[in-house]
């Protein structure tokens, strides 16, 4: 009974605690930490997912894995620097494995289920501001499908998270340039991929797919 | 610092090139978010600002919340159980390595020169290390060495009339092999 009550004590104190403290107290062992951590962090990290991979279960299962990555590396973790730079930094790395393989699968499969799917997924429109993100997503991962992976991430850190571009180099582990490379090419490649697929957006908004 | 639409509509190309200011670049994605008009004129000068403003986060169900938890947690399990395995066989390398030294030191010492070689009687240093790997035994476990609470005895026994030293190996459980 007495340990009942200290570990739901002790979660009660972690919540209060910021994340570096929960990663440095989760490092040395205390699950309680650790998984509020997790509970804490699953909606930036599922988000990032599947926003790289365009596919919502895709996403919770790479969550898990980039979360599983946290506990095994979290000794190389140094709490001198941010907790989310050093937890996007995973979550991107792994989300771009991740869709690597898949178009590798794709690739090898000559099918293109995952897009048929989104264009079911499209037609569906709804009203709501909730729809109109989703919508707004769904445009992104049909129209980013050209972008490479470090394009992808680079896009979309800079402008759906708003990370600016010392941060951005930082999670995908290169020179700013390179990262200022990777927005002017991601651009250039989604300008060219939207008025192919949505000729008409810019006249009359998102939904106007030809 | 506020906008006005004439202003942020100035600005859409140098947001575009990343040519602006952190703060400027902050304004401009505030009056995107509230301002209709405005998001419609961004979308027609560079179809690539229709992505210019944060995107909620997603929503994770319950259900799906536990699932992902329970995934991680089975994943931590599994981890654990992985690096409990991998410091095994390092243990033993370590037992098996510091088991080498002991008989190589032995020999080395054993076919050495020195006295007692000076004083053996007969054949090569190989004849006279040959008995000693045949005698090599783990020690009774009712002799005077033997297995112990912690640890397992065992003895080099050269043989009635050998110069040979007799050596003993005293090993932890734990990296006994």
């Amino acid at each position: 009974m007495e340990l009942v009550y200290s570990e739901s004590r002790r979660r009660i104190e972690v919540e209060a605690l910021p994340d570096r403290e929960l990663a440095v107290a989760a490092r040395g062992g205390d699950s309680a930490a650790f998984e509020t951590l997790v509970t804490r962090k699953l909606p930036a990290v599922v988000s990032v997912a599947r926003r790289v991979l365009g596919d919502a279960e895709d996403a919770r299962d790479v969550a898990q894995m980039v979360f599983v990555r946290v506990w095994e590396e979290l000794h190389r973790y140094d709490e001198t620097y941010s907790f989310n730079t050093w937890l996007y930094r995973i979550a991107t790395n792994l989300a771009i494995d991740f869709l690597r393989s898949a178009r590798s699968r794709e690739r090898a499969h000559g099918a293109t289920l995952h897009l048929v799917r989104m264009r079911e997924e499209l037609s569906a429109s709804q009203t709501t501001r909730g729809a109109e993100d989703r919508e707004l997503n769904r445009v992104f991962e049909e129209v980013s499908s050209r972008l490479s992976g470090k394009q992808k991430a680079a896009f979309l850190l800079r402008e759906m998270e708003d990370k600016d571009t010392r941060e951005i180099a930082e999670i995908l582990n290169c020179g700013e340039s390179t990262v200022r490379n990777h927005l002017f090419n991601a651009r250039r490649i989604l300008r060219r991929e939207i008025a192919r697929l949505y000729p008409n957006l810019a006249s009359h908004g998102p939904r106007s797919k030809a | 610092m506020s906008f006005s639409c004439p202003d942020v509509r100035a600005r859409f190309a140098p947001y575009a090139a990343e040519a602006l200011a952190s703060e400027e670049r902050r304004f401009v994605r505030e009056h995107l978010a509230g301002c209709e008009a405005c998001r419609e004129e961004a979308v027609a000068a560079d179809p690539t600002l229709l992505f210019a403003a944060n995107a909620p986060f997603e929503d994770v169900s319950a259900a799906d919340r536990a699932r992902i938890l329970e995934g991680v947690r089975a994943g931590v399990a599994l981890k654990q159980a992985e690096r409990r395995l991998a410091g095994g066989p390092v243990r033993r390398k370590a037992a098996v390595a510091a088991a080498a030294a002991v008989v190589v030191l032995t020999l080395a010492l054993s076919t050495s020169g020195g006295p007692r070689r000076a004083s053996a009687p007969t054949g090569p240093a190989s004849a006279a290390v040959t008995p000693a790997f045949t005698a090599f035994v783990k020690a009774s476990a009712d002799g005077p060495a033997g297995e112990t609470g912690t640890a397992t005895v065992y003895e080099i026994a050269p043989g009635a009339g050998s110069d040979e030293p007799r050596v003993v190996w005293i090993v932890d459980r734990s990296l006994d092999i």
